[in-house]
């Protein structure tokens, strides 16, 4: 993985991480610590994610959509309903235009295609972090 | 199976090594196999359902897959350990969802399931006795062979 250099950020958001890859959930907490986020919760299926989003109420949702149990679109829509004004971004090897169109309608603020840059991810991040509203 | 089915799957491949671990890839010619003929001590095999329903499985052997962790993680290992299988596992991931997605926006319906090491006796039960068409891909740190086994619904 290329390494991203550190700026000077602070700790400003929290973040939960839900990805049944240990290696994909180590690859972007990396990315989120180094824009200044705070991982509090990892999940590895979208029901964990759902508990820990309750629970936790953090102020970023990074999701994977292939999980076991229940996939990433659903939990979406059950955090979305929850929170309207939840902050996610969908992080997925499924691209397609379709699946990409259905998460930004049920909410998701942005969605990235796996493999991606650490670079490219960090900006998302942030600028999703930054948003007031609406989608990237 | 039809044809266009197995492009994706190999260049995704080609795709996806090259992004996460940077490196040159030759592809072998395609053939096709039985299951008792896929190579490798490690098996990974993702579920594909909808259009098509069966698998495709990423296979390669015990160095290879160390090889390739190393790059992915940066983190060696003499075993192959949960740590390299969950590497090898993402992978497969990254590559099926790719393929999938291509696949989708031609205008096909492909869901794809998390992936899944099975032993190397399973894969004739997993396969259902599917035709598989296997694509050697040649690269620095050995040889990955790809699996699809697909049947049109």
């Amino acid at each position: 993985m290329e390494q991203l250099s550190v700026n000077n950020a602070r700790e400003t958001f929290t973040c939960l991480i839900a990805d049944d890859s240990e290696f994909a959930r180590k690859n972007i907490a990396k990315i989120v610590s180094v824009v200044g986020g705070e991982i509090v919760g990892e999940a590895k299926t979208g029901e964990e994610a759902l508990e820990l989003y309750s629970r936790l109420n953090p102020d970023l949702v990074l999701l994977d959509i292939t999980m076991p149990v229940l996939d990433g679109v659903d939990t979406l829509r059950r955090i979305m309903e929850t929170n309207r004004n939840a902050k996610v971004i969908m992080v997925s090897s499924v691209g397609h235009k379709e699946m990409v169109w259905r998460a930004i309608c049920l909410g998701a603020k942005h969605f990235v295609t796996k493999p991606y840059t650490p670079e490219y991810v960090s900006t998302i991040i942030k600028a999703v972090v930054e948003q007031k509203g609406g989608v990237q | 199976m039809r044809c266009e089915y197995i492009g994706p799957f190999v260049d995704s491949t080609i795709k996806v090594l090259d992004k996460t671990i940077q490196c040159d890839i030759s592809k072998g010619n395609i053939s096709l196999v039985n299951a008792d003929e896929i190579a490798g001590d490690i098996a990974v095999i993702v579920k594909v359902k909808n259009d098509s329903e069966g698998s495709i499985i990423l296979s390669m052997e015990n160095g290879t897959a160390l090889r390739i962790s190393k790059a992915m993680t940066g983190e060696a290992s003499e075993f192959v350990t949960l740590v390299e299988l969950d590497s090898i596992c993402e992978l497969a991931n990254m590559i099926s969802g790719n393929a999938t997605s291509v696949l989708n926006d031609m205008g096909y319906d492909f869901k794809v399931f998390p992936p899944l090491v099975i032993e190397r006796e399973n894969i004739l039960k997993k396969t259902n006795g599917l035709e598989i068409f296997q694509v050697p891909l040649f690269t620095e740190y050995g040889e990955i062979s790809v699996n699809v086994a697909l049947r049109t619904n």
